[in-house]
């Protein structure tokens, strides 16, 4: 087990590099760059000079070519002029890049690291995700188990018909629904809004998160309360659960015991597909309720064209999805011994 | 409710809008009728212009502004105007209160709070409460008052042939008059009184540079928020950082390369010199971004990375890397307290030289949020001041809901700002100015704003702020005349010869690519209607929204036939940056690509014009060159829309950017209902 699992880790790696390639590419080849995306003239007394738009290029090296622009961001070595010496750089950094653990820093707020930013937001985004994929699957087994035994009645019609509807829903829908019905134009139970400012209490933090967990949590709710019904229906339709019946088994503990164990295991693989979904909703939940986190982190990294922050972020994103499919394939093999001893 | 003409509380708005523009209209003339006979004196005399203040700085005791066209207040600026039951001539605003705090609405963080190196508006609006400049210009009054200075004088520079103004070598600096035959150089009493006169003979090649010579002595025992002395160091410190071509601040840099020489005899004296009288000499001393030299100049003793011999380019990093450009340590009445990832929190500094006008909350909050959630906001209670309505939100029924009008109330003012579409010159088909003229004519403005705008919105025909002293109002905008643009095109050449609807010219259709930024519904209604109207006289609008920074390439590079932007400028601009042809190539703000000599002459004779009347005339000539050009499309001047809570008190409006000043804003208990 432990042999597959460092296999897998070591698998990781490669697929990090080729996502950090990949979304280094697309975003050069998009248009502009961070310092067209950040000379806004709504919001600049001017836009800088030509002499200070090519220093600018030239410091960050987007006058160099691609390939160039990618191997100073993968490193070890720093490709600028302050880089190592063997490139012609002055070796004041001569050091940098991903493979020194440096996800960069960010253009047009110099000294400002991405691996720092990143690290600052996953304590809010990170948590946020958790509980929300925690709630999801708290909400979406017992629906799911409860809507599988009773296939077919109106009750598994009615389940049905609300988790179809919960999935189709958009997240800034239902976002914006949710600050409307329980802010102050509604029933005025709950903060919409990342509370701000300093000495924000923790209480007020915790009331803040609710409605975005919620709005999180719904989608995952539905999708895998089909996927466990799905499931259930399968297993309680086999023969081992027929002849546990016959046996006189309690029902409910057929259902309980039995046949969700055998229905888990698909479920768990759901489970390394929703992280990377969780990631790429946070972008619309932190920007509707205003949630300092990676999301809206992200969200400004595309607006300025600040390739560290996107790439660093889709690394991070690529990082735990190939670590929730590691979780998932580990779990899958706890919960299925056919697996495990495959796996020997 | 909606607020659309004919409802009451339009029609309530409207009689305040036309009470502010009779001030503006009735007052406007006879104050730049005092501006004129101040200029005249001025010229007659050529003044002395030395300025003696108390500690507190009053508008008026100060001397007249050579360049005072440009520093004249429009109207009168009423406080509350639009305060619900509150009439600004009836009644009194309730007595100031100390404490509370204000959140008020960023659209986005600035990169530093160093607005050396970030020139955006977010950033200059937080400086205006955590900063000083040397001198400030009054929001209500557009006077430049003393703020770090303690006083200044306006010098002249007598130059003899072989003279030099950049080094200053035989020189002679005083107040200096041309008497004809001989010069006359004045001494001046502190009461501005002239008390001797000495004739210099006029020996030939001898110039005289009025109003060159700004020499200010800087207030004693004002102290940086660490609590650091200022002194002349930081202002030396400030203009090396200007002149150094490695700090990123190229756009003021501009600017600031009119001054030739800068020197300081004591701590408490800074001179500065420029080459040629400069129409905005003043408004340098209020931007100028004074850097505490303790934290940033390494080459300063108290600086704890102190490096002697640090080359430019490492002192433009330091710089550029420094912690405070984002913790700022500045001088004025707001210190600095949390950045946080979604607000700025500054609260207010007991240290501040001018406690009187040192604000009134206690803390200040900047917070940052996209326009969408800042409205959400808005409704539920969050925010105190959000000046970036839309116009479906100000007129909406969500701001006539009883979640927004119980807590704010909305209003608006106009700033100098305005939209354009800018024809690139440098295309063929765009390259006559009669095409240019004709596409001018084809889109009904009027209509444009009645129906859109909700008539909140005016023409312009030029660059200048409209209600400014700079802006000519009686140039009539182009007329909505499809027929008239018709013909003008067919003069031109380009008419219909293979009926097919298109004009074309020389086997070309005239066609015509549109760039206008995405996620503007107002840039795309404006481009659909003109595409429309264009189709009628044959012309073919191709549309193209692109993202910001998509769009910014393109402009970047002149990859345009055409494009819908917006500038946001001070109310008298430099009008060299939009118009003058060393502006016409790369990367510029001369959108259009116009380059045409007597717009340079007039730019070149506006730069270096300091009486009032003679300047107002050429901003005027130049104002009609350009339009007669027609290298825009001009626009509208929108105003800003903006919503307050109600327990904040003394909202004033002013043109200068951001428009309101929250120094000057005090928190009161909500009214009860």
């Amino acid at each position: 087990m432990i042999r597959y699992c460092l296999k897998r880790l070591a698998w990781t790696l490669p697929t990090l590099l080729l996502a950090s390639l990949l979304a280094f590419a697309l975003l050069h080849l998009a248009p502009g760059s961070p310092l067209e995306a950040a000379s806004d003239p709504m919001q600049s007394t001017g836009p800088g000079s030509a002499a200070s738009l090519e220093r600018f290029r030239h410091e960050h090296l987007l006058d160099q070519p691609l390939w160039k622009q990618y191997l100073d961001y993968l490193g070890p070595f720093d490709l600028s002029e302050r880089g190592h010496p063997w490139f012609g750089g002055s070796g004041e950094r001569a050091w940098g890049g991903l493979l020194t653990g440096d996800l960069g820093g960010e253009m047009l707020q110099p000294g400002v690291r991405v691996g720092a930013q990143i690290a600052k937001r996953l304590r809010i985004t990170l948590p946020l995700m958790l509980v929300s994929l925690l709630l999801g699957y708290l909400i979406a087994i017992p629906l799911g188990v409860f809507s599988a035994t009773r296939r077919g009645q109106r009750s598994d019609r009615a389940i049905t018909l609300a988790t179809f509807l919960l999935y189709a829903m958009p997240v800034f829908w239902a976002g914006v629904l949710l600050q409307t019905l329980f802010g102050r134009r509604g029933l005025e139970w709950l903060p919409v809004l990342w509370p701000a400012g300093a000495g924000v209490a923790a209480s007020d933090i915790l009331l803040a998160a609710i409605l975005p967990v919620l709005c999180a949590s719904y989608a995952v709710a539905a999708y895998v309360s089909r996927q466990t019904r799905a499931s259930m229906i399968e297993v309680l339709e086999s023969d081992w659960i027929r002849a546990l019946r016959a046996r006189g088994i309690p029902e409910r503990q057929i259902v309980w015991r039995h046949a969700l164990r055998n229905a888990a295991a698909p479920l768990c693989v759901h489970l390394g597909q929703v992280i990377p979904v969780l990631v790429g909703g946070s972008v619309l939940i932190e920007t509707i309720f205003d949630i300092p986190g990676m999301g809206t982190y992200l969200h400004r990294g595309l607006i300025q064209r600040e390739y560290d922050v996107v790439t660093g972020i889709v690394l991070v994103s690529a990082l735990f999805a190939s670590v929730g499919l590691l979780l998932s394939d580990l779990l899958h093999a706890a919960l299925d011994p056919r697996i495990r001893h495959g796996a020997r | 409710m909606t607020l659309g003409p004919g409802t009451p509380s339009f029609a309530r708005v409207e009689r305040l809008r036309s009470f502010m523009h009779g001030i503006v209209q009735v007052a406007l003339p006879r104050a730049l009728g005092r501006v004129a006979a101040a200029g005249l004196f001025l010229v007659a005399a050529c003044g002395p212009e030395e300025v003696a203040l108390a500690q507190t700085p009053k508008p008026a005791e100060q001397a007249p502004a050579p360049a005072a066209v440009a520093q004249k207040p429009l109207a009168p600026v009423v406080a509350d105007a639009f305060y619900p039951g509150f009439d600004p001539k009836r009644d009194k605003l309730p007595a100031p209160v100390d404490g509370g705090r204000v959140v008020v609405h960023l659209p986005n963080f600035p990169k530093s709070l160093n607005y050396m190196i970030d020139n955006s508006a977010v950033t200059r609006r937080m400086w205006n409460e955590m900063h000083e400049g040397l001198l400030r210009q009054d929001m209500a009054t557009w006077e430049y008052v003393p703020a770090l200075a303690n006083r200044y004088e306006v010098l002249d520079q007598l130059v003899p042939e072989g003279g030099d103004v950049t080094t200053g070598k035989e020189v002679k600096i005083g107040h200096i008059d041309d008497a004809g035959d001989v010069w006359v150089e004045r001494a001046v009493s502190p009461g501005r009184r002239t008390v001797q006169r000495v004739k210099i003979p006029k020996l030939p090649g001898q110039r005289l540079l009025p109003g060159t010579v700004y020499d200010f002595e800087l207030r004693q025992g004002v102290h940086w928020q660490d609590g650091a002395d200022f002194d002349a160091r930081d202002v030396m410190f400030t203009m090396r950082c200007l002149k150094n071509r490695f700090v990123e601040c190229d756009d003021k840099r501009a600017q600031f390369d009119k001054i030739v020489r800068f020197e300081s005899a004591e701590p408490s004296h800074v001179k500065f010199f420029f080459a040629q009288p400069y129409f905005l000499a003043r408004n340098l001393f209020d931007g100028m971004p004074i850097l505490p030299a303790h934290l940033y100049d390494l080459s300063d003793e108290r600086n704890p990375a102190k490096k002697p011999g640090a080359s430019d380019e490492e002192q433009a990093r330091f710089i550029a890397e420094h912690p405070a450009n984002r913790m700022w340590v500045g001088l004025g009445p707001y210190k600095m307290v949390e950045w946080s990832d979604t607000a700025i929190v500054a609260k207010r500094w007991d240290g501040y030289y001018d406690q009187q006008n040192g604000g009134h909350v206690d803390e200040i909050v900047w917070r940052m949020m996209n326009d969408t959630a800042a409205m959400t906001a808005l409704l539920e209670g969050q925010l105190d001041f959000f000046d970036r309505m839309k116009g479906e939100d100000y007129f909406g029924a969500r701001t006539e809901s009883e979640a927004f009008t119980s807590r704010y109330y909305k209003g608006y003012s106009y700033g100098p700002q305005f939209t354009y579409t800018a024809w690139n010159m440098a295309r063929e088909q765009l390259k006559d100015v009669r095409v240019r003229t004709a596409l001018g004519m084809c889109f009904d403005w009027d209509a444009f704003i009645a129906s859109y705008y909700k008539g909140l919105a005016q023409r312009v025909t030029g660059e200048q702020f409209l209600d400014g002293p700079a802006y000519d109002k009686t140039l009539a905008p182009l007329p909505f005349d499809l027929e008239r643009a018709r013909s003008m095109l067919a003069e031109a050449g380009w008419y219909d010869r293979d009926n097919d609807g298109i004009a074309d010219h020389g086997g070309q259709p005239l066609s015509i690519r549109f760039l206008y930024p995405s996620n503007n519904p107002t840039s795309e209604l404006f481009a659909q209607a003109f595409q429309a109207n264009l189709a009628k006289v044959g012309v073919t609008l191709k549309l193209e929204s692109l993202e910001w920074g998509a769009m910014s390439a393109q402009v970047h590079k002149r990859d345009y036939d055409s494009l819908s932007m917006g500038w946001i400028t001070p109310p008298v601009v430099d009008p060299e940056q939009a118009w003058h042809s060393k502006t016409s190539q790369g990367e510029t703000s001369n959108h259009a690509g116009l380059s045409d000599p007597d717009v340079d002459r007039l730019i070149d004779e506006i730069q270096v014009e300091i009486n009032p009347a003679r300047q107002k005339q050429l901003f005027s000539n130049l104002q009609r060159r350009v339009y007669a050009l027609q290298p825009y499309m001009f626009g509208v001047n929108v105003p800003r829309k903006f919503a307050m809570s109600k327990r904040v008190r003394n909202l004033e409006c002013f043109v200068l950017d951001p428009g309101y000043s929250i120094r000057r804003w005090y928190v009161i208990e909500r009214p009860k209902k």
